[in-house]
């Protein structure tokens, strides 16, 4: 079998290899090409490629005008929040379901369900639910629950900042419980057994039996979270389509070739390739700082 | 693993490639990127840009998704009548055209003919080479279109040049139901009210709708004065007057309502046309205050008459709630009758004839009033004319292509020359498109009621332009209008210190914008 891949080899990963190079690392680098000139979508301001590089001024200019270090601060906050409910809740969800015996695949297909929405729709769904049902019954003077904060909660940027993480825990946690399961399903039951027996009460095994082995999981859906977070368009642009300074990252660069007339494609590239190496540094640190901890049995 | 897994490996990564290949082909031929329908006229070898007969093939790239059947049929026709073959794009209804136009732009077979939206899509066009200057063309039919074209409709921006014939015009003002008025003042009361109503002044206009405000809560035989003629209401509340919630159908979740058209009213005062104002000088730009206070106040009266789904609608965090006061529920209160008034353009007749096809068949225009003084107005007109006009102008033109072949750039010459024929607009435009064409002749009918609302303004020269398409891009909608949403409109009471800043705040952003461009 090693024979019949290692003979293959070249003509099976052809596909993907081409693949790949095709419609991710040609894009890629054209893109890292454009971020230096004076590309306007159609044409390069000021001659030919070559006549058109502008140095480094496109990444002056994403740092300088205000909107984009704006919306970067608010993609980080966003995904400080977001990273820390969806993996709360997921565990928790995860737990539970590991905990109780009956009706386990009902809940695990309910929570998971959400996840299988498009962003747009639920930006959507979610915008009348802010607006209609949280706004109007449920948080009104005369609903449920008198509430303000949550009351017109796409009209304020930290509150539009929690609507977003309440929307999009909503929707993925479903998913990471899945893995949290599988994760929690791999622990050796004899590990608790011999904690028990040791003395050790639920919260110690827990702390000292699930969650070192629970590691790989984690850096998993740690991983997942935290770009995901970082790179969310659809919900935001649904939602409030950056109002009350709600532009995050993806947004923000898609935006800018509206801002200005011609569109300056430039200056939106340069905002990108920063985008990718913010993306791809906190994915990598991310990874190793994981690794190092996970423990193996 | 067994021979015939290996084998199926081999298999499917045949397969793949195979596919991978073809999709690559498939995409050099039919052009076709996401967003766009590919509505080919031609015969299957049209990837080699020849067509039946040889010719070459006309690409056209249609900005309007909505009308794509109608414009592919019109393309059929030109192709049946002089054997050109064609190849329509149109982009999804409702879709932002820039994006897949520049998609085809870079491709490998450019439109010949594409649109532009008006002066401030031009530079990027002109800038680009991809405009073709209509005036430089020979040819005598073609050159008696391209003068004929009206002077505040060219799209220019030396006033020399000019770049695209205009697709059509449209127009915006208050919609307003005949039917409702009747109830309101009495059958057959609408005629002679909506004649005032065209021409009254904002003092008149304010004290009717209060009157109505008035109506609305407590119903009784009222008397109002509009014009110097005399209306009483009728004692009880009858036909639609009961469905009546307040005066103004409003979308405070929709900047470009108040954003980019109730402030074009304002910019009017001193701009008179598109280019006028991308080329607005400081001192200028100053001129603007008093007006942009005027449009301030203007805009606070209409927001402290709203309509609502759920009764009378006052400002504040609700009225710029999408769920409530987005363009749809303000289509959908005009056309339940909830409200007298809605600020909206021709464009949105269809949307009303969804609701309520008879509203929209009883609908006119009658034009937005603002409290300007002869004083404020540097373009020669006088208050009074200020508030008996409508914007008219041209959204979208059609423009040449300068980067194809000679002979194809001929041949998009001819197309345009036959969609400018009377007969052909009559079919097409008025017909099919149901758009109002800029050189609609005296005796043209249109079907829709707000279209020939529109042309009866053109014909009485009772127009405004559209100069805030010559702000800086975004400074309307994205800037002015994000303001007053998240500022003001949120905001229950506002003072002469809200308009003068409102106003100040406009100035200041467009000078500012204007020399970071």
């Amino acid at each position: 079998m090693d024979k019949y891949f290692k003979r293959w080899f070249g003509i099976l990963v052809l596909p993907a290899v081409l693949l790949f190079v095709l419609v991710i690392a040609l894009p890629f680098f054209t893109g890292i090409v454009y971020s230096f000139t004076s590309w306007r979508g159609t044409y390069f301001a000021g001659g030919t490629l070559f006549q058109s590089f502008v140095g480094f001024d496109n990444y002056i200019k994403a740092f300088t005008t205000g909107t984009f270090t704006r919306s970067l601060w608010y993609t980080v906050a966003y995904t400080v929040v977001a990273v820390i409910a969806i993996n709360l809740v997921a565990l928790a969800f995860a737990l539970m379901l590991g905990s109780i015996h009956r009706g386990v695949g009902m809940y695990r297909t309910v929570f998971f369900m959400p996840n299988m929405l498009g962003g747009l729709a639920m930006g959507y769904v979610w915008q009348f639910i802010f607006q209609v049902v949280y706004t109007d019954l449920i948080f009104s003077p005369d609903g449920l629950l008198h509430l303000e904060f949550m009351r017109y909660m796409t009209q304020d940027p930290v509150k539009a900042l929690f609507a977003l993480v309440i929307m999009t825990t909503w929707q993925s946690a479903g998913y990471m419980m899945l893995i949290y399961i599988g994760g929690l399903n791999s622990i050796p039951s004899d590990l608790y057994e011999a904690a028990a027996i040791d003395g050790a009460g639920p919260v110690r095994r827990f702390f000292k039996v699930t969650l070192p082995l629970l590691m790989s999981s984690i850096t998993v859906v740690l991983f997942l979270t935290l770009a995901n977070s970082f790179k969310l368009l659809d919900q935001n642009l649904a939602l409030t389509n950056g109002d009350f300074d709600t532009r995050m990252l993806a947004l923000q660069i898609l935006r800018t070739t509206r801002d200005t007339q011609p569109p300056n494609y430039g200056v939106a590239q340069a905002q990108a390739v920063i985008f990718f190496l913010i993306v791809a540094a906190i994915s990598l640190i991310q990874v190793y700082v994981t690794r190092s901890r996970e423990v193996e049995f | 693993m067994k021979p015939c897994k290996k084998a199926l490996a081999l298999l499917l990564m045949t397969v793949l490639m195979t596919t991978l290949a073809a999709g690559c082909k498939s995409k050099d031929q039919n052009n076709s990127s996401s967003g766009i329908s590919d509505n080919s006229q031609v015969s299957e070898n049209s990837g080699t840009g020849t067509g039946n007969n040889d010719k070459p093939t006309l690409y056209i790239f249609n900005s309007k998704g909505e009308n794509a059947n109608e414009f592919e049929a019109m393309c059929k026709a030109y192709t049946a009548e002089t054997g050109v073959p064609t190849k329509p794009f149109s982009v999804g209804a409702g879709t932002d055209a820039s994006e897949p136009l520049r998609a085809q732009m870079n491709s490998n077979t450019p439109p010949a003919i594409f649109s532009i939206m008006g002066v401030k899509e031009l530079p990027e066009w002109q800038q680009s080479g991809t405009a073709l200057d209509l005036t430089t063309v020979e040819d005598s039919e073609f050159k008696s279109i391209v003068e004929g074209i009206p002077e505040n409709m060219r799209l220019t921006t030396d006033g020399k040049a000019s770049y695209g014939i205009p697709f059509n015009v449209e127009g915006y003002g208050y919609m307003v139901d005949s039917q409702m008025l009747d109830d309101l003042f009495g059958a057959n009361s609408h005629e002679a009210l909506l004649k005032d109503l065209r021409t009254c002044s904002y003092e008149d206009f304010t004290k009717l709708c209060e009157a109505i405000d008035q109506y609305v809560a407590t119903p009784s035989a009222a008397k109002v004065t509009v014009n110097g003629n005399e209306y009483t209401f009728q004692a009880e509340k009858t036909g639609l007057a009961k469905n009546l919630t307040g005066v103004f159908a409003f979308a405070g979740s929709e900047k470009w309502t108040y954003g980019d058209h109730a402030i074009n009213i304002a910019i009017n005062t001193v701009f008179s046309t598109p280019i006028e104002a991308a080329d607005a000088k400081d001192e200028q730009l100053d001129q603007l205050k008093e007006p942009f206070i005027a449009y301030a106040e203007m805009l606070d009266f209409v927001t402290q008459h709203v309509g609502g789904l759920k009764g009378h609608a006052s400002r504040g965090r609700d009225l710029i709630n999408a769920s409530s006061f987005g363009y749809d529920q303000s289509i959908q209160m005009y056309a339940d009758s909830n409200a007298v008034f809605l600020q909206q353009g021709n464009w949105a007749s269809s949307n009303v004839g969804k609701v309520n096809q008879d509203v929209a068949n009883r609908s006119s225009f009658i034009p937005l009033k603002c409290p300007v003084t002869d004083d404020m107005i540097k373009t020669g007109k006088t208050a009074e004319e200020f508030n008996s006009s409508i914007p008219v102008y041209v959204p979208n033109f059609y423009a040449v292509n300068a980067k194809v072949s000679e002979e194809i750039q001929q041949e998009a010459i001819n197309f345009l020359k036959w969609m400018q024929k009377t007969e052909n607009v009559n079919t097409y435009i008025v017909g099919m498109f149901k758009a109002v064409p800029y050189n609609a002749s005296e005796d043209i009918e249109m079907e829709d009621a707000l279209g020939s609302s529109i042309m009866s303004y053109v014909k009485e020269g009772r127009t405004l332009s559209d100069p805030y398409n010559g702000a800086p891009a975004s400074w309307s909608s994205e800037v002015v209008g994000k303001q007053l949403m998240e500022q003001y409109l949120i905001k229950e009471q506002w003072n002469e210190n809200d308009y003068s800043a409102i106003a100040d705040f406009a100035i200041s952003k467009w000078k500012e914008m204007k020399n970071a461009q």
